[in-house]
């Protein structure tokens, strides 16, 4: 079930939200909590019910193994738990590829029946993998399976995210205020999913349009102009920003009618100024998990530099993998482990030098530039099917198959095109409404991108997530911070108008098909 | 916090009101009996982007009595308002890349469901011809589940459940809000439009002519054709065989109009000669040639003859041998050509002079007995 679905929206939610209060009141908090869970399975199963048996095997399988390590710590234990979930996960997720390089290398055919994905499964396996490893050091524990249950299949983070903690939930799973009604909860709630709603289903869904042909095209050999390539590329940049994004927030906002505070999972991307700040503003959980359960337990950076950036290199290779059996997802997780430690180099040569060039207001934009367009380039390989596809748009990103406009728009230029034609820019026939609004598009979500607070600023002080962070922009290049950076939700006219609006933009578009870009992973 | 709920609740409601009650007003695709009014919604601008939906409806609840069908040439080309059309009611169901599958289940629903007494359908060769594997015909069946009546399934079951779900899409959808907004916002411009009969008012062409010149027109639909044409396995009957399920569907079509008594007209579309010349450019003219052949041989087999008439003015003749005047001059139109595969509405009405009133007659008209087929003479 989607959350930006006419079932999710008019029958589902309103149903489990009326049965969780009413069993609170009439039986008892666990009673409700009971019906949280069946409700967060029914949402699970509701793609294809057989995924439902592997997730309550993994969900029962890794509650005995938290339970026994939360007795006793056992490093034998631990180690074949984990290797049981990374077993599943290759099994579903990667095998087919395994087998298909396996072929490549050694010219076999061996043929493996299609395994069907079952859905989020990299999610609610890597958030127990983190479970049992804290169960281990003792940091959690947990002898409820009703609880556990929950923490792992509570519907608004199952399918997406955020990755949670089981310490940041069960103390807010065993708090009593949790399973009353609390006006403020829905208020809050309701405004963070209509934001993430509004970003979801018009924004991105709006912007998908154009960029989906474009990789299509390229991943089936078609050659691209020089604007057509950068139009696809920046359009799907913003496309999965906005989608995953939105999707988190409509998880934070549900999450919060239920009572229930999640972690955030972004925190504007975009107005980075370098790749290490990117990181820490995108896919946060994701990034947490890999810091606190790859990076740091390879040694992070405790010996030396080399190894500093070996243990880089090989997060973020397998931060790459997470995402997909695909060698584009290995090149663009490779491609952002080298980033990270060109980044390292250059933040330790500054300090060698004693130079205060990061923060100087001239070198900001073009940090900022540096790096929304390195974070664009591997974006065309997370989004290119291909690899061909991939470095053929990155061939024609570089003009090497021409400049062209539409002749529509060329004709119109005046004496523009004369310079345009001396520039190498050439005409072409048709396309030339698809290009105006393709950038009409990139422009309006590239400023709103930059200029904007994130859902976390707005709500900051009434706790939107758990996150304290407020309009941080140590890092970013955010114009307009002083006039924009301010703005907080409040419980006005002007905001409920607002959310109305972002609301009904929504619900307009459940006649329209759309599919979650991050189901896939 | 109540207040603020409150006020959520009846904001939205209210937007959802204003939202439906503007779409239903503005009407951007023609779906609802809404007032047209002179530059403020009669254009609909936005309409062709929907007129597989419009065309599933509109022809029914108009009670049809004279049927215009094809594929874009026909919506371009051909005027319900023709002055031998006065005072019956004609509907242009032109299907810009349909098939001759969609054109003929888009045709039977209207046949079933009104008293639809004439057809006029300009048969097209692109739209019989497919590849082995069906890549590039392929257009899905889904269209299907707006029909009240297809050739295999005399009556939907939940057409009536779809239908309102389009209505009500067409009045609560994003789509439909920013097609509201455009529709009012170009009704000076020089978007090309949708009249309530069904027809495409080619506002862009003249536009494009008058900016870019005709030769805009002229090389971009050359290239298109070429890269079609030129694609590999292009067949006209399935292999081993002297027919297809298009020419299946298209007979069958046919054989239900002719037992409800429905007086048929067919034509081969004129297309411009240098249409002609890619089709010999890119060996594709001998397949044009038989699939004529077929055609008649076809219809013959189901006596079609008898009663219904089969023109084709597609060979080479005094219109479709018009001159192109210079390519890069803008301003510059042809009269009877918007470009190879495209009629204006002026060689509409001289289709139309021949098929109905045997006035100024052009074209050839086939018969069972046609043996042979011009040939292209610049060949």
């Amino acid at each position: 079930m989607l959350f930006n679905s006419v079932e999710f929206i008019f029958f589902f939610l309103p149903i489990t939200l009326v049965l969780y209060f009413f069993t609170a009141k009439k039986w008892g908090n666990e009673s409700s909590l009971f019906i949280l869970v069946l409700a967060s399975l029914f949402f699970y199963g509701w793609w294809n019910p057989s995924y439902l048996i592997l997730l309550l095997f993994s969900m029962s399988f890794n509650f005995l193994i938290g339970k026994r390590l939360g007795a006793k710590p056992d490093k034998k234990l631990l180690s074949f738990g984990i290797i049981t979930n990374l077993a599943l996960i290759a099994y579903y997720k990667y095998a087919g590829f395994i087998v298909f390089n396996f072929n490549q290398i050694t010219g076999n055919n061996w043929n493996l029946e299609t395994i069907l994905l079952p859905l989020a499964i990299s999610f609610f396996t890597f958030q127990q993998i983190a479970y049992l490893v804290d169960s281990h050091k003792g940091i959690t524990k947990e002898y409820n399976f009703l609880h556990y249950s929950l923490f792992v299949a509570f519907f608004p983070q199952l399918i997406a995210g955020p990755i949670v903690h089981h310490k940041e939930m069960l103390p807010q799973f065993c708090r009593t205020g949790t399973y009353r009604f609390n006006s403020t909860n829905f208020a809050v709630g309701i405004s963070i999913f209509a934001i993430g709603f509004f970003k979801k289903t018009v924004l991105a869904d709006g912007i998908a349009v154009y960029s989906t042909p474009t990789f299509q095209a390229a991943d089936s050999g078609a050659t691209l102009d020089f604007f057509e390539a950068w139009g696809g590329a920046l359009a799907y940049t913003f496309q999965l920003y906005f989608d995953f994004s939105g999707y988190s927030d409509m998880a934070l906002g549900i999450a919060r009618i239920f009572g229930i505070i999640l972690p955030l999972n972004f925190y504007s991307p975009y107005k980075s100024t370098n790749i290490s700040e990117f990181w820490k503003r995108w896919h946060m959980t994701l990034s947490r998990f890999l810091r606190d359960y790859i990076y740091i337990p390879l040694g992070g950076n405790r010996n030396g530099q080399f190894k500093r950036f070996r243990n880089l290199f090989t997060t973020m290779l397998l931060g790459g993998i997470w995402h997909g059996a695909g060698w584009n997802f290995v090149i663009w997780g490779g491609l952002h482990g080298a980033y990270l430690i060109i980044n390292h180099g250059w933040q330790t040569l500054c300090t060698k030098l004693g130079t205060e060039i990061n923060h100087t207001s001239w070198f900001r934009p073009i940090a900022w530039v540096i790096t929304f367009l390195a974070v664009v380039v591997g974006w065309v390989f997370f989004r290119a099917e291909t690899l061909d596809g991939a470095l053929s748009i990155l061939h024609s990103m570089t003009g090497a198959n021409g400049v062209l406009l539409p002749n529509a728009l060329y004709v119109r230029l005046g004496e523009a095109s004369t310079i345009l034609q001396q520039l190498g820019v050439e005409a072409k026939i048709g396309g030339g409404i698809v290009f105006i609004k393709t950038w009409a598009w990139i422009l309006t979500l590239l400023v709103a991108c930059l200029i904007l607070p994130n859902t976390q600023d707005l709500f900051a002080g009434i706790n939107g997530s758990l996150s304290k962070l407020k309009s941080e922009h140590k890092n970013t290049f955010w114009p307009f911070y002083k006039q924009f950076s301010l703005s907080a939700w409040n419980n006005s006219r002007g905001w409920a108008f607002s959310i109305s609006v972002m609301l009904v933009f929504g619900m307009l578009t459940l006649s329209q098909v759309s599919e979650f870009l991050y189901f896939q992973f | 916090m109540y207040n603020y709920i409150k006020l959520i609740l009846l904001f939205s409601f209210s937007l959802l009101l204003l939202v439906s009650s503007f779409n239903y007003f503005v009407n951007p695709f023609g779906l609802f009996n809404s007032p047209d009014i002179k530059g403020v919604n009669s254009n609909k601008t936005q309409a062709y982007t929907r007129g597989r939906i419009l065309k599933a409806y509109a022809p029914i609840d108009k009670e049809t009595e004279i049927l215009l069908v094809g594929d874009s040439r026909v919506q371009l080309g051909l005027n319900p308002e023709y002055s031998a059309f006065q005072g019956k009611k004609v509907y242009n169901l032109g299907l810009p890349g349909a098939d001759i599958r969609t054109q003929s289940q888009y045709t039977y629903n209207v046949a079933a469901n009104t008293k639809v007494k004439e057809i006029i359908m300009g048969v097209d060769f692109v739209d019989f011809i497919f590849t082995k594997d069906k890549k590039y015909r392929h257009l899905p069946e889904s269209y299907d589940f707006r029909l009240k009546s297809t050739l295999n399934q005399p009556l939907n079951p939940k057409y009536q459940w779809n239908k309102t779900k389009e209505y009500f899409a067409a009045l609560l959808s994003l789509d439909a809000l920013s097609a509201s907004a455009v529709t009012l916002a170009s009704q000076n411009s020089s978007l090309s439009h949708m009249t309530r009969d069904g027809r495409m008012v080619d506002s862009e062409f003249f536009s494009i002519v008058n900016n870019e010149g005709l030769g805009v027109l002229f090389d971009q639909k050359e290239s298109n054709l070429t890269a079609k044409f030129s694609r590999p396995g292009w067949l006209i009957v399935n292999e081993n065989s002297n027919t297809s399920h298009n020419f299946e569907i298209f007979i069958q079509l046919i054989q239900e109009l002719q037992n409800k008594g429905i007086k048929i007209s067919l034509f081969i579309s004129p297309y411009h000669v240098s249409y002609l010349q890619i089709l010999v450019k890119t060996s594709m003219y001998e397949k044009f040639k038989s699939w004529k052949q077929l055609l008649v041989s076809h219809l013959d087999q189901i006596n079609y003859f008898d009663q219904g008439v089969l023109w084709d003015f597609s060979e080479p003749n005094i219109y479709t041998k018009e001159t192109i005047p210079p390519r890069d001059k803008t301003g510059l139109y042809m009269k009877w050509f918007w470009e190879p595969a495209h009629y204006r509405l002026e060689l509409g009405d001289k289709v139309l002079d021949t098929l109905l009133l045997n006035q100024a007659p052009w074209g050839t008209q086939l018969f069972p007995e046609t043996k042979e087929f011009p040939l292209d003479n610049s060949k």
